[in-house]
């Protein structure tokens, strides 16, 4: 609730009316409120006496009875250790043995039993390094073992996962300091050496997520090792470098910043690259793109991880929209990466791929700095996004090879700059026709996958201008006059049938803004657009609308792409609709409504073949179409 | 001057006057909202203060934790405020009297913990005196209502043992023998402070006495009612049972502490470990009666 003055005054009103009885009931609010009270303080334990606590408990007499293993060490009559030799070592190794080996043991036990014995070391001085690691790992993976049992253990499906976090942090020195010598976890490199622990432990739990959620997914260390070491490595370098650059005095800024950026991106991004492993774990096997010398997988994410964490620290905390459609692009990329790196990385070095995939996060990231206030930046990202995902499962397998280098690039920018200009502020006019967002993103979807499935299109290592000018056409005539008598379904199949009457004639019907002519589909869907909206304000009945103009604009697509038609010929064609139209709008015409889609497609043949005057009646029209 | 300009002058110097009166009574007594403000702020610092000893003494470099912020003085200084408010409060009002000397007794808890770790923060030792004072006060008043506030009055019935057992412990409860002892003689000296077996003894009898008090006044498992808290987000049971299960750790690491220093020669004569055993296991007997369940010192 928002407290305006006005509602202060009104309760402060209130509460005089009620005089004495809001007194006592302030005081009574006031008394009975919560209060700390002192409490003992709490006790240190050493080890010894932590393991004589645990043989006093009920249940674990017997160890230390008369006859127990450890009755040496025992003095009945105190319930308490033996005076007069030393416990330390035996006392307490014993205990270790005893938890370790209880006969209770559930499933996921064992990984609790570890947690117990290496938490015993807690209270006697700080845990080495190694053991910090351990014990935080050992917390994540006891979230899980309630609810997730199968995930752990020996032979749980997280033991892959585990293993590569402990080579992580075993094998990766470049990663995390030594984790066997305490000297490199303190002082001012504590700081460092905690943030990167902080990372796997981060990454362990979005990969225990991801395994609980998708009981499917099946991973391999050496799948999975290169590609989370790629993720994370660049986190630690980004917080290392502010870290060393911030002034004195600022360093905690720096530290508080980059576990803002961890917390925000790590886990989305961990999980993308789990999944895609599991979706492409030949690749991760060591495969070399772009040929000798090329770069292995670990180096490509890697490569896109630094581009889109140097976006991300560019980013407000607030932008969690952006935020999370940033990681959806990131996710689709790895999934083309994977399936096919030629999409993205044409032939070349680790150098040379680095550079191309940082333009590519670079390109995206300037058109979305770059378009004016108010446009849904968040939905542009998840179009370019899902442009990646279609050209991946669109493009001929048969064709995979150098003809496709870079391809996927050069799409995504595309479709952003052919439907920018439809998402401006104020007048979303494509979000207005489309239903949903996700609509949007399906439109680009049935676009590009016809476009993508015709190699004509796609050629040489950059989209065809066929791919902005469909998209843009399509968007275009979404947001022109007559438009709005369209569902939003209805558009879809006119993109679908606009996009494959462009994939079987490419370069004809559809033309970029600025060429000469705009082609003659572009020319055909505004025309039946005007023709539909004039009917209207004419204040005939909409015949043209709905599923009928939806499935008129897909027949004259059709009657384009099947026939080549000049502007004047376009023009006759709409003229012959207007014909038809004003018939079947007539409350006793010839026509009904639901029979122009078909007729238009008969008879708009007859008139370009010119075995029709375009400007005959509707009756010779009729007969010309075996009416 | 004309009589207009003087009558406006003098009207504006009672008004003064007023203004003045209201802050000097302001300032005579503070409200029990403001102290117990303070008292929750300074609380909270205490906790922080706790925190850092504790992470100090867990790092090993030394046996003997360093002390804590010096919070003494102002948590006295709390407890006279609350027992001058009191005084002020209408006799009609035990209640709100009450939540005073409880007030009082808390804040003076703090102060008597500080002294006996670092000595006492005013000439004499007053904590002791204002804890005593809120205490019986406290008690009398809540004798003379039929239904007193429950947590306030339970509380106040085992303040004075409660805050005895914490001052007494406060030099060795963080003490954390090991082989490699770096301050032999400060260990030593902490030692021979350990309270003798009839002074521990009694102190964990009248520690009981006054559970037993408090357990009449809010029965353990009973509803207690409102949002009276030990902790934030606990209850009156839950303040009793976690003050339960440390006193019982007490009793038990006093005892470990016993053997301990026995088998390096530096047991203090003046304490029996069989005794020491026996009391800590009779602690540790109560808390199993009473709750169910054993004590865990490792978490408590």
């Amino acid at each position: 609730m928002i407290v305006t003055p006005t509602l202060l005054v009104f309760g402060v009103q209130g509460l005089i009316k009620l005089g004495r009885a809001s007194r006592e009931a302030y005081e009574q609010y006031v008394r009975d409120r919560p209060a700390s009270l002192p409490l003992l303080g709490t006790v240190s334990r050493t080890p010894v006496e932590q393991a004589a606590e645990f043989f006093r408990q009920p249940g674990n007499e017997a160890w230390v009875a008369a006859g127990g293993t450890f009755a040496a060490h025992w003095d009945a009559d105190a319930n308490g250790l033996r005076e007069g030799i030393e416990h330390e070592g035996p006392i307490v190794a014993a205990w270790f043995t005893v938890c370790a080996s209880a006969p209770s043991a559930t499933p996921f036990e064992p990984a609790r039993s570890v947690a117990f014995l290496v938490r015993q070391w807690e209270g006697d001085g700080p845990p080495p390094p190694w053991l910090r690691l351990a014990l935080a790992l050992a917390d994540v993976a006891l979230d899980f073992g309630e609810a997730s049992p199968a995930l752990l253990g020996p032979t749980g499906t997280s033991q892959p996962l585990l293993e590569t976090v402990a080579a992580l942090a075993d094998r990766s020195r470049a990663l995390l300091p030594d984790l066997n010598d305490p000297d490199q976890w303190t002082g001012d490199r504590w700081i460092r050496a905690n943030f990167a622990q902080s990372l796997l432990v981060t990454v362990f739990r979005a990969g225990l997520t991801t395994l609980a959620d998708n009981p499917g997914i099946v991973i391999r260390e050496q799948h999975l090792q290169p590609l989370l070491a790629a993720t994370i490595a660049p986190l630690r370098d980004g917080f290392e470098k502010a870290w060393a650059n911030a002034p004195a005095g600022a360093q905690l800024g720096a530290l508080v910043r980059w576990e803002s950026i961890r917390d925000q991106w790590l886990p989305a991004m961990a999980v993308g690259a789990i999944r895609a492993v599991a979706q492409d774990r030949g690749f991760f096997l060591g495969k070399v793109v772009g040929g000798p010398g090329g770069s292995n997988a670990g180096q490509l994410v890697g490569a896109l991880a630094n581009s889109l964490l140097d976006e991300a620290a560019k980013l407000g905390g607030q932008d969690l929209l952006l935020r999370d459609t940033w990681i959806r692009f990131w996710s689709a990329a790895i999934g083309v990466i994977a399936a096919r790196p030629e999409l993205v990385v044409p032939a070349g070095t680790p150098a040379v791929h680095e550079q191309i995939l940082r333009e590519l996060v670079k390109q995206v990231a300037g058109k979305l700095t770059a378009v004016p206030a108010g446009v849904n930046r968040a939905l542009l990202l998840e179009l370019a996004a899902t442009s990646l995902e279609v050209v991946n499962d669109s493009l001929p397998l048969m064709l995979r090879g150098t003809g496709w280098n870079g391809v996927g690039r050069d799409v995504v920018s595309r479709v952003i700059e052919a439907l920018l200009p439809v998402l401006r502020e104020g007048d979303p006019l494509l979000l207005r026709r489309l239903a949903s967002p996700a609509q949007a993103v399906e439109l680009v979807t049935v676009v590009l996958g016809e476009i993508a499935a015709s190699p004509q299109l796609v050629v040489g290592g950059v989209a065809g201008p066929e791919v902005s000018a469909v998209v843009s056409s399509i968007a275009g005539a979404m947001a022109a006059q007559g438009a709005e008598l369209l569902t939003a379904g209805g558009w879809l199949a006119v993109a679908s049938a606009a996009a494959q009457a462009a994939a079987r004639n490419p370069g004809r019907l559809f033309k970029l803004e600025g060429a000469a002519a705009s082609g003659a589909g572009t020319e055909l869907v505004r025309g039946i657009l005007l023709q539909a909206s004039e009917l209207l304000e004419a204040g005939k009945p909409p015949v043209l609308s709905g599923a009928v103009l939806s499935e008129l604009l897909v027949e004259g697509l059709n009657i384009v792409a099947a026939r080549a038609a000049t502007p004047a010929q376009i023009a006759e064609l709409v003229g012959v609709l207007r014909t038809l139209a004003r018939e079947a709008a007539s409350p006793d015409g010839l026509i009904l409504p639901g029979s122009l889609p078909p007729l238009f497609a008969r008879i708009g043949l007859q008139v370009l073949a010119k075995k029709v005057p375009a400007a005959a009646t509707v009756v010779q029209l009729l007969e010309g179409a075996g009416q | 001057m004309t009589s207009g300009q003087q009558r406006g002058r003098l009207g504006r110097l009672a008004l003064c006057w007023a203004l003045l009166a209201l802050l000097v009574s302001g300032c005579a007594a503070r409200t029990l909202d403001d102290l117990s403000a303070s008292y929750e702020r300074l609380t909270a610092e205490a906790s922080q203060s706790e925190a850092n000893r504790r992470t100090a003494s867990a790092s090993g470099d030394s046996m003997i934790v360093p002390p804590g912020a010096n919070l003494g003085p102002a948590f006295a200084s709390i407890s006279r405020e609350a027992l001058q408010a009191a005084q002020n409060v209408s006799s009609s009002d035990l209640e709100t009297r009450i939540a005073f000397y409880r007030l009082a007794a808390s804040s003076a808890h703090f102060a008597l913990v500080e002294e006996a770790r670092s000595g006492p923060g005013t000439p004499g030792g007053g904590a002791a005196a204002l804890l005593n004072e809120a205490q019986s006060r406290g008690s009398e008043a809540c004798a003379q209502l039929k239904t007193p506030p429950q947590r306030d009055c339970a509380y106040l019935a085992v303040a004075g043992p409660l805050a005895t057992l914490a001052a007494s412990s406060e030099t060795w409860r963080l003490l954390k023998p090991q082989d490699k002892v770096t301050q032999p003689d400060r260990v030593r000296a902490i030692l021979d402070e350990l309270a003798g077996d009839a002074d521990f003894d009694a102190q964990l009898a009248g520690y009981q006495a006054g559970r037993q008090k408090a357990i009449a006044l809010a029965p353990i498992g009973a509803s207690v009612g409102g949002p009276a808290t030990a902790q934030r987000g606990g209850s009156v049971m839950d303040f009793f049972q976690l003050n339960d299960a440390r006193v019982a750790c007490l009793a038990r690491k006093r005892a470990d502490l016993a053997v301990w220093a026995a088998n390096r020669g530096q047991a203090p004569s003046r304490i029996d470990r069989r005794q020491a055993g026996a009391a800590a296991a009779a602690a540790e007997q109560r808390y199993r009666d009473t709750y169910g369940g054993t004590v865990q010192c490792g978490s408590t």
